[in-house]
């Protein structure tokens, strides 16, 4: 039984990860109906500034963390601006290869910049292992959970109560409504682009001790990707919820049938999940939209 | 009565003929000219295992530089042809295919991972080109034995025997598991560590765990071992996978020695695991380490391996796939010596066979006979120290 | 106090609206009459900037304003009710109400604007928490009045407020667009059910294929004969 509260314990806090992964993807689709797959990228970016901020530049850590947000938000807004505005017009199908050229472009960069190099991000908290209820945890493991967790939390308070997150609330639900009450549709597309690499950035910043930064790192955020659509696309919280599933089906999957069958397993769920409700578990309808 | 069309038969044959000339014309040339020979190689050059595949083409380029450099080898220089797989099957087989048809190389060198190796095995085969392999070390590259396919270093059975040994023999390991790859490395290597296990020690795991290439969470697997009373555990990975694998089982509590196959062999993996690499085991294919030996054959090839690099030798770098590459490349130079001017591929393959005892200094000694083209079956046991540098506890006698 | 002067507009290559000219006087309601098609709504999508036009000569209260951002026409005091009942509708309602006032800075005077509408639409006070893309037609054809309300304009365009509505509602709506003008709104309308709409309006301009055919007050085009039998289905 203790093991079963173990998988479970350990599966959430993947969950957790992909949640603040996954968030992006909710944010700007709900906008824009871009699915950003260079969101992957954007994490492994983030991770890899605050490195350099942290490791060779020797900031604090807060402020690596943050200077590695803020430079990754810019560079979505710049994306946003320079590469997908001029393409608003075009098909969808258009915009998502160009997140996904993007995102190549973005690897390939980093590739070219530090090799095949491998590195971890030092630890913020010990990761000497410790027990409760027969349940092992480090400090390091529960930090990070804690920290994405409020990192979510914090998101969701400043699109339910900052006039910037309403407005840009708004515009995902209503782009003809929010431009009448006052909303601009291209501020708060770069404001979400900014936003979403922001939250990809933190994502890979709080991953990055858990796992080794390597330009494929961001492929973990297909994971969160997955979790969204599994809670239903289009909601925030449901996304948050079909991330934390995932992460458990994962473990109990990985642990009860067998680790090379996680996959099989997870994404197996998924489709039967979408035959059966194509909204998502915790999805509705799609909105109507003019 | 058949009556049978003459005139077709007789131009589907005809066809048939040509094509098969056309076919034989383009993989039997002979891949040299009066002025050069051309060697090819695929490898990695970008992706996740770039640093084996640069290193594997710097060591060549390096060696044949200074080849040319002196003339060449009986008049002919050398003509390097390099091409990138990124470690993927299909790219590897294009590029072989390349490299054979259009580019005529008299040889190939290097080659890829196992993964983007063995589906090319038959094709290089069948061309009647040699093929001495310095990254692969896939007991089924060698399997069944082809007179044009070579080995420089201990293939993995030769490796995980060395790493059974020491984890079962000198450590005493009673309950081992292992947590493997699902790809041609890790699966290959583990049925041969199994194999050997059972049949030397009468042992077998009391876990073993496999995950996907691309996996960043292991801790179903680890608890699969964690709840099987392991009391060490064979990591068969990649060293940043093997990093992550590292660190996680410390997270989850658990202490047991940890062993690794060759690939975690490298300064990756303690950037990978960080401080959780203290301690670990791992087999190396090398009597000398890469980052710290001072022996001369060492210095003198880091310092041509710096002027590739005026701005900085990139990370990880000299690795092991320089040097087994080095050791490759002038495996070949001196059996092209041998073979003189007069010279074609069936002379090569006689002269790789004649090799003995040739020794690099950055490898163990090269030996081949007409039966085994296994160039050696020793291996070194390293561990990571307290300083999260690798050690060197036992350099194998034999 | 809203001047179109030759607006012409075009979706792609294909020209909808050709030297549209009209005015809305201030303090009258004016509606806007024409079949599917015509360009009614490209008219009014036109005004509030949602649909950028070739030639744009557009004067609100003597000030040019075929420029303006789409999203700054509000902060002018111009509030459109979108066709179809255009709501939030994963947001409350109200929260839809209060998006209505993202332009305000006062939050004195968005309190008061709610209660006005709260007043206007009681309903609306009773399924304040309900999620706004859970009510009914007539419903949130409310909230959508009402969120145009909340930014308190000088200037209200509807685009088919009862379109598809129950005739009870449907008398709610034009009893609150009677209270607004009679609160000093001044309104463009577009109705489908011409007999209403020219019952409440003072002028009208009748649109096909995105030219106006006949301009006049309510009463004349009331008796036009082709009005009558093109659009309020007498013989």
């Amino acid at each position: 039984m203790d093991l079963f509260w173990q998988i479970l314990v350990s599966g959430g806090m993947l969950g957790s990860l992909y949640a603040l992964v996954g968030l992006g993807f909710v944010l700007i689709y709900r906008s824009t109906r871009v699915v950003n797959f260079s969101q992957g990228e954007m994490l492994m970016l983030g991770a890899i500034l605050a490195l350099y901020f942290y490791q060779d530049l020797k900031l604090p850590y807060g402020l690596a963390f943050v200077g590695s947000c803020v430079t990754v938000g810019l560079l979505g807004a710049f994306l946003e601006r320079v590469a997908f505005r001029p393409l608003q017009r075009a098909p969808v199908i258009t915009l998502i290869l160009a997140t996904v050229a993007v995102g190549q472009m973005i690897r390939s960069a980093v590739r070219i910049v530090r090799g095949s190099e491998v590195s971890h991000f030092p630890p913020l908290f010990p990761t000497t292992p410790f027990t409760v209820g027969g349940v092992t945890l480090t400090a390091l493991t529960v930090g990070t959970v804690i920290l994405s967790i409020f990192l979510v939390g914090a998101l969701v308070l400043f699109i339910r109560y900052t006039r910037i997150g309403r407005g840009m609330e708004a515009a995902a639900q209503n782009r003809d409504a929010a431009t009448l009450s006052g909303v601009s549709i291209n501020q708060t597309f770069l404001l979400t682009w900014a936003v979403s690499s922001a939250l990809a950035a933190a994502a890979g910043i709080l991953i990055a001790p858990l796992i080794v930064i390597t330009p494929d790192m961001g492929i973990i955020g297909l994971k969160g990707f997955i979790g969204a659509i599994l809670g239903g696309f289009l909601t925030i919280p449901g996304a948050i919820a079909g991330c934390f599933l995932l992460g458990i089906i994962e473990n109990l999957a990985g642990y009860y049938i067998s680790g090379a069958m996680k996959d099989v397993v997870s994404f197996g769920l998924l489709l039967l999940i979408l035959i059966a409700c194509p909204q998502g578990l915790f999805g509705r309808q799609e909105a109507r939209r003019a | 009565m058949v009556r049978i069309n003459f005139k077709r038969v007789s131009t589907v044959a005809v066809a048939i003929a040509l094509g098969m000339l056309a076919h034989g014309r383009a993989i039997a040339q002979s891949g040299i000219s009066d002025t050069e020979i051309r060697i090819g190689m695929w490898t990695p050059l970008s992706g996740p295992l770039s640093l084996l595949g640069t290193s594997t083409r710097d060591a060549v380029k390096i060696w044949s530089d200074d080849i040319n450099a002196r003339g060449g080898i009986h008049g002919r220089k050398i003509k390097f042809i390099a091409y990138d797989d990124a470690g993927s099957p299909q790219e590897a087989q294009a590029a072989v295919r390349r490299l054979l048809t259009q580019d005529d190389v008299f040889m190939l060198l290097g080659g890829s991972v196992s993964g983007s190796t063995l589906p090319v095995r038959q094709v290089i085969d069948r061309a009647k080109v040699p093929f001495l392999a310095s990254i692969s070390s896939n007991i089924n590259l060698m399997q069944p034995f082809s007179r044009y396919l070579f080995r420089i270093y201990a293939n993995e059975i030769s490796l995980s025997e060395h790493l059974v040994e020491w984890a079962v023999k000198d450590m005493k390991s009673k309950k081992p598991a292992i947590i493997y790859t699902s790809n041609d490395y890790g699966i290959g290597g583990y049925n041969a560590i199994r194999d050997f296990m059972r049949k030397s020690y009468g042992i077998d795991f009391v876990a073993a765990e496999r995950y996907n290439p691309n996996d960043q969470d292991f801790s179903a697997q680890l608890l699969r071992i964690r709840s099987a009373g392991a009391d060490s555990i064979l990591v068969f990975s990649f060293a940043a996978e093997a990093g992550i694998i590292v660190r996680q089982a410390k997270e989850l509590g658990i202490n047991v020695p940890l062993f690794g196959g060759a690939a975690t062999a490298t300064p990756l993996f303690q950037r990978a695991a960080g401080d959780a690499a203290r301690g670990f085991v791992a087999v190396y294919p090398l009597p000398e380490l890469t980052e710290t030996s001072t022996a001369p054959a060492v210095l003198a090839y880091r310092k041509e391996l710096e002027k590739l690099y005026p701005g900085g030798m990139p990370a990880g770098r000299p690795s092991e796939y320089d040097f087994l590459a080095y050791t490759a490349a002038k495996t070949v130079g001196q059996a092209l010596e041998r073979a003189g001017r007069t010279l074609d591929r069936e002379k090569l393959v006689q002269e790789l066979e004649a090799t003995r005892k040739f020794d690099t200094g950055l490898t163990f000694p090269i030996s081949y006979t007409a039966e085994s083209h296994e160039a050696t079956g020793r291996a070194s046991i390293i561990q990571v120290g307290d300083d999260l540098h690798w050690k060197m506890i036992q350099s194998s006698a034999n | 106090m809203l001047e179109l002067n030759g607006v012409r507009s075009s979706y792609g290559r294909i020209q909808v609206l050709h030297d549209v000219s009209l005015s809305v006087p201030e303090g009258k309601i004016v509606c806007l009459l024409g079949a599917n098609g015509a360009g009614k709504t490209t008219t009014v999508r036109t005004i509030v900037g949602l649909h950028r036009s070739t030639k744009n000569d557009i004067k609100f209260l003597g000030k040019p304003i075929g420029a303006t951002a789409p999203h700054k026409i509000v902060t002018l005091g111009i509030a459109m009710v979108p066709e179809r009942r255009d709501v939030f509708p994963d947001m409350t309602v109200a929260d839809n109400l209060t998006m209505g006032a993202y332009s305000v800075k006062n939050r004195s005077q968005v309190r008061e604007d709610m209660e006005r509408v709260h007043n206007l639409f009681p309903v609306l006070a009773e399924r304040k928490s309900a999620y706004a893309g859970t009510l009914s037609g007539g419903q949130q054809q409310m909230v959508a009045i009402g969120r145009a309300l909340m930014s308190r304009p000088k200037l209200l365009l509807l685009d088919e407020p009862t379109l598809g509505l129950a005739p009870l509602l449907v008398r709610q709506i034009f009893e609150a667009l009677k209270r607004l003008h009679s609160e000093g709104i001044t309104i463009l309308l577009i109705d489908q059910n011409a007999r209403q709409a020219l019952a409440l309006a003072d002028y009208a301009y009748v649109l096909e294929n995105g030219r106006v055919v006949i301009e006049g007050d309510s009463g004349f085009l009331h008796s036009n004969p082709d009005v009558r039998r093109a659009y309020l289905g007498a013989i």
